[in-house]
């Protein structure tokens, strides 16, 4: 019987130290990837998606970042280490005699913002900055950024009319 | 019989059951032993050395005493230091400082006469004052497009102070003349700390590991004193 108790009392005060703290959820905010939204530029109000879309990394192994996109919504992540990320978007990626290739960068100043013990810390992005590159096969019509600072992920953050 | 309302009574206290102290001690108890020994008694946790000795991650050190002024209260006082390094892959870092926490203990234990022994339940508030550095950190992300590089430039946030209290119950066995071993639970609630900016005190010294999610946190003591006792009345 006194045995039970202070087991009882014992579970109960080491119970209560058995938090969240080591894994981070993933319902936490943390660094928040871009959300882009593609809209038809003829009817600005429409969705429109992209057809067979491949973003690489503008470095020297062209990284993947991802591919066959059939989608009206992107979620791109952005560099934490400069403050810029350049991409190669390309529409039509498997079809080598119509594909459209171009540079999108993304120009912005970090700040690194603590979360919580196990998540750390995050970046968040401020000022930012949209460069399309002009060329034959440019597919991006107009752009609207909707807010320069990308803090978090529930909302869109740019809008593509293409 | 006795010993399981005792347990009883101090197993109430820490589920929050509002019961007076005054109102539960048995009053006639005292024509059982006729006098009491009153003194101080000094010590130190061993359960820091050991962990200090064990944890590379922790060094640390208490004394303690108390003095008794009633038939079954106890001033008491805890002077503590402790360093010790956070190091899990999100964080890392080390924090250092001293604490004192003062209070008062109640022995809920009704002893033979002559006898100290003690099953107690103690209140204390806690001051600690405390450096806290950030030594490195990666960035957290979702994506694993671009590698983060870890930040090592160390941040020290100094002067650092918190303030909680602490509910504490105790077993305390005389295992040699006049030499004591106890064992104490802690159960604490911040009331203030200083926030470093863009940062966390993860851990504090004296109060054990802070919660991101609420106010409490738990500790726990293996110490062992010496009762000097003053005088009989």
């Amino acid at each position: 019987m006194r045995f039970s108790y202070w087991m009882f009392l014992t579970v109960l005060l080491f119970g209560m130290s058995c938090t969240k703290d080591d894994l981070c959820s993933g319902e936490t905010p943390t660094t928040p990837l871009l959300q882009i939204e593609f809209r038809d530029y003829l009817d600005r109000d429409a969705l429109k998606p992209v057809t067979d879309l491949t973003v690489r990394l503008a470095d020297g192994d062209s990284t993947l970042v991802q591919s066959g996109i059939n989608a009206s919504l992107l979620a791109l992540p952005l560099n934490t280490e400069a403050d810029q990320s350049v991409f190669y978007w390309t529409q039509f990626a498997s079809d080598d005699l119509n594909r459209q290739d171009m540079r999108v960068s993304f120009f912005y100043q970090r700040s690194e913002v603590y979360v919580n013990r196990a998540c750390g810390f995050k970046t968040q992005y401020t000022s930012m900055a949209i460069e399309t590159e002009i060329n034959a096969v440019t597919w991006i019509q107009d752009l609207d950024l909707l807010t320069p600072n990308i803090e978090n992920e529930n909302q869109i953050h740019l809008i593509i009319y293409h | 019989m006795k010993i399981k309302f005792i347990l009883l009574y101090t197993t109430s206290l820490l589920l929050g059951i509002q019961l007076s102290a005054q109102e539960v001690m048995p009053l006639k108890m005292d024509s059982l032993s006729p006098k009491v020994s009153y003194g101080v008694r000094f010590g130190g946790d061993l359960s820091k050395l050991i962990r200090s000795a064990v944890d590379q991650n922790y060094s640390g050190f208490e004394l303690m005493g108390d003095l008794r002024f009633s038939k079954r209260f106890y001033a008491a006082i805890e002077l503590g230091y402790e360093d010790r390094i956070w190091d899990r892959s999100q964080i890392r870092s080390t924090v250092n400082g001293s604490y004192v926490k003062l209070g008062v203990d109640f022995n809920a234990y009704n002893n033979w006469a002559g006898m100290d022994n003690a099953i107690s339940t103690g209140l204390r508030y806690g001051l600690s004052q405390f450096n806290n550095t950030l030594e490195r950190y990666p960035i957290y992300t979702t994506n694993a497009t671009y590698p983060t590089v870890i930040r090592t430039n160390p941040e020290e946030f100094s002067g650092l102070t918190a303030g909680w209290v602490e509910f504490i119950l105790a077993i305390r066995t005389e295992v040699w003349s006049h030499f004591y071993l106890s064992v104490h639970l802690q159960l604490k609630h911040m009331i203030n700390q200083t926030q470093p900016s863009n940062f966390d005190n993860l851990v504090i010294p004296g109060f054990n590991k802070t919660n991101d999610f609420s106010a409490f946190g738990v500790g726990y003591g293996y110490s062992l004193t010496y009762y000097l006792p003053l005088l009989k009345r």
